[in-house]
């Protein structure tokens, strides 16, 4: 991955700053440009088997994005470039953010910090899906929670085209503890917009209770099974000092059949303004 | 809305449908290529014809491709289909986005031209987790792309509304399309009735209607008296008929046979709104002579020795019921048909033991008051 890593700043013109994700499938670098301002370098090693259609889906996504300019999602601000003949990896460059991610977030949030991360997270989603891309993972890795208090959604979309399958244990890639019961599908019932609202209420979940909905306990099969039907605590049961309003958004979001929550992210923001 | 008419073999469409628009009892008709030519053939009007009457009286008409019934196993009465002109390559042939414009686009042309509301090509998917189930998603996303405003339907078979977790997910990627309503269809391998119905396929097919009606209107083709837990979970009508080919969608109704054939018996069989059943000729005409008084209690109304009596008894009391249920809303739906349910199941007792009718409330009754159970639950509703 050194020697990726290297050609791909090459290519961009960039040196390696520091790194913060090492290792495995997927390297995450902050790196300088000449002017001196940093981004953050995304490489992902393709390994052996790299299907060109998957790559082609995953060209036309990161254009898409690119497009995207909304305070809410993280900017892409590089084509999505190859190395290798055949292609051995991908990588892009994205705006560097300030803050951390939700997995340093804490627990216990009040209720205006959890009204604040739904709709922020719902609000970049649904710029994401009205471009028509499904973020299909977000976890508590993919949500950052910058300095002045915005949350920023990352790494959208490319699981699906990019990753291989080190990451699924249903039909769909994502990460356990955050999976829908979408994920489990491996043709017409795969994730949708509304999988992403469920995934960005099981992340209010976890902020007020410091566990997901439907938490990963190690086992596979046992996870699964409880992800086939989306049982959970209930948030009320969970957390009784919320106002119903937002308690009864959160549980529609993680409604076990995808047609019963908000359609999409623009949907569920719209909700969380009105609770 | 209420009851809508599915089409016949027999050339009584277009009257019997006036009557009962204007009798209030039915609110419209759905023709069908598989059961009526494109243009007037000497026994049957053209559809041109159809449409302008059955809209004069009043009624809705649609045009329903049914291009659904194309992958039934042994679909071969194409009769009536070949002249419509639905396909511009092989019959059936979905296997290309282009393939599957071309004949989205002839079906609403079609729609188009008499004056029907856009009702979109839909395929039959008998597992909802399968590249037969993608296929089926892909043609109505293609329908909507290319029309908006158009009706979506979805058939499946038994073992499709009952797939639990997969249907759910097939359900919630076509709900991402948004259409302006929804036509479901619930394909069986008999045409008994009432039909051989399961408590997770009744489940299934009301925790779809209860999603989807949330902001479409959701109608049940054929659909009949195992539709009502529809009704109960939002949907606004169900289809219906004079003929088992109305009410129960069977692939032996799409078999190769010789001939239309116009006779028959059952449509004259009553429905009796007190046993949430029905009753066959000589059964009820037993129960008439032994026991007039529950025989009027139970019927309710009076049922003509004619065919069209007949069916405008049938109709009405499904009329009745939808009318009730969609005055209600929520878990009220659900208690009204429960209610009706628990009224007339000890009423069979009685019945059977005077007509010694073999079909009773455990095929009328219990499949579909299970579903709903199971549904009931699911919602807190118990």
């Amino acid at each position: 991955m050194t020697d990726l890593l290297h050609e791909a700043c090459s290519r961009l013109g960039v040196v390696p700053a520091r790194a913060l994700v090492e290792g495995g499938q997927k390297q995450v670098n902050v790196v300088t440009h000449p002017d001196g301002t940093e981004s953050v370098l995304k490489l992902i090693d393709l390994g052996m088997a790299t299907d060109p259609a998957a790559l082609e889906r995953a060209r036309r996504e990161v254009d898409l994005l690119k497009s995207i300019d909304h305070p809410n999602v993280v900017a892409v601000t590089s084509d999505l470039q190859l190395l290798g003949e055949p292609p051995v990896a991908v990588f892009w460059l994205e705006q560097l953010l300030d803050g951390t991610d939700l997995r340093y977030g804490g627990s216990g949030w009040p209720s205006e910090q959890l009204l604040t991360l739904g709709r922020d997270v719902a609000a970049g989603l649904g710029a994401l899906h009205k471009k028509k891309v499904i973020h299909r993972d977000l976890s508590p890795g993919n949500v950052q929670r910058l300095g002045s208090g915005r949350f920023v959604v990352m790494d959208p979309g490319f699981a699906k085209h990019a990753l291989r399958s080190g990451l699924t244990v249903g039909g769909q890639p994502g990460t356990r503890g955050f999976m829908t019961p979408e994920h489990l599908q491996a043709y017409s019932g795969a994730p949708t917009a509304a999988s992403d609202v469920f995934g960005c209420c099981a992340l209010v979940y976890l902020a007020a209770t410091g566990y997901s909905p439907i938490p990963y306990k190690g086992d596979d099969y046992e996870y699964l099974t409880r992800l086939r039907s989306a049982q959970h605590i209930l948030l009320r049961d969970a957390r009784q000092d919320l106002p119903d309003g937002l308690v009864d958004v959160v549980e529609r979001g993680l409604h076990p059949q995808p047609a019963r929550r908000y359609r999409n992210g623009d949907a569920l923001r719209r909700a969380f303004d009105e609770a | 809305m209420g009851v809508f008419l599915g089409d016949t073999a027999r050339n009584t469409l277009i009257k019997w449908t006036t009557s009962a628009v204007q009798g209030g009892y039915a609110s419209g008709a759905y023709l069908s290529p598989f059961t009526s030519p494109r243009l007037a053939n000497g026994f049957k009007r053209s559809a041109h014809d159809t449409s302008e009457q059955i809209r004069a009286a009043g009624g809705e008409f649609w045009f329903d491709p049914m291009t659904y019934a194309l992958s039934m196993p042994r679909a071969g009465d194409f009769r009536h289909y070949d002249t419509w002109s639905l396909w511009g390559g092989v019959r059936g042939d979905v296997t290309s986005r282009t393939a599957m414009r071309d004949h989205i686009e002839r079906v609403y042309a079609i729609q188009r031209e008499l004056t029907s509301p856009l009702l979109a090509p839909s395929l039959l998917v008998s597992y909802p987790d399968t590249p037969a189930s993608q296929r089926a998603l892909e043609i109505s996303q293609e329908a909507v792309d290319v029309e908006p405003t158009a009706w979506l339907t979805v058939a499946g078979d038994q073992q499709f509304w009952g797939a639990g977790a997969e249907l759910d997910a097939h359900v919630g990627a076509l709900d991402q399309l948004e259409p302006a309503g929804w036509l479901l269809v619930v394909t069986r391998s008999d045409n008994s009735m009432p039909p051989g119905a399961t408590a997770e396929e009744v489940y299934g097919l009301m925790r779809t209607t209860f999603a989807f009606s949330q902001d479409r209107p959701v109608r049940v083709a054929f659909g009949d008296v195992a539709a009502l837990p529809a009704v109960a979970a939002g949907a606004e009508a169900i289809g219906t008929g004079w003929d088992i080919r109305q009410r129960v969608c069977a692939y032996q109704d799409f078999e190769e046979r010789e001939g239309d054939q116009s006779g028959g018996g059952w449509y004259q069989r009553p429905t009796l709104g007190g046993l949430m059943g029905g009753l066959a000729n000589r059964e009820y005409s037993v129960l008439s002579s032994e026991n007039a008084a529950l025989a009027a209690r139970l019927t309710p109304g009076t049922i003509g020795p004619k065919p069209e009596q007949a069916f405008q008894h049938h109709a009405s009391i499904l009329t009745d019921i939808v009318d009730e249920l969609n005055g209600l809303v929520g878990r009220d739906r659900i208690a009204a048909l429960r209610r009706r349910y628990a009224d007339a199941r000890p009423e069979w007792q009685e019945v059977k033991r005077i007509t010694g009718a073999p079909l009773g409330p455990d095929r009328w009754i219990k499949p579909f008051s299970d579903g709903m159970e199971l549904f009931a639950a699911s919602e807190g509703w118990s």
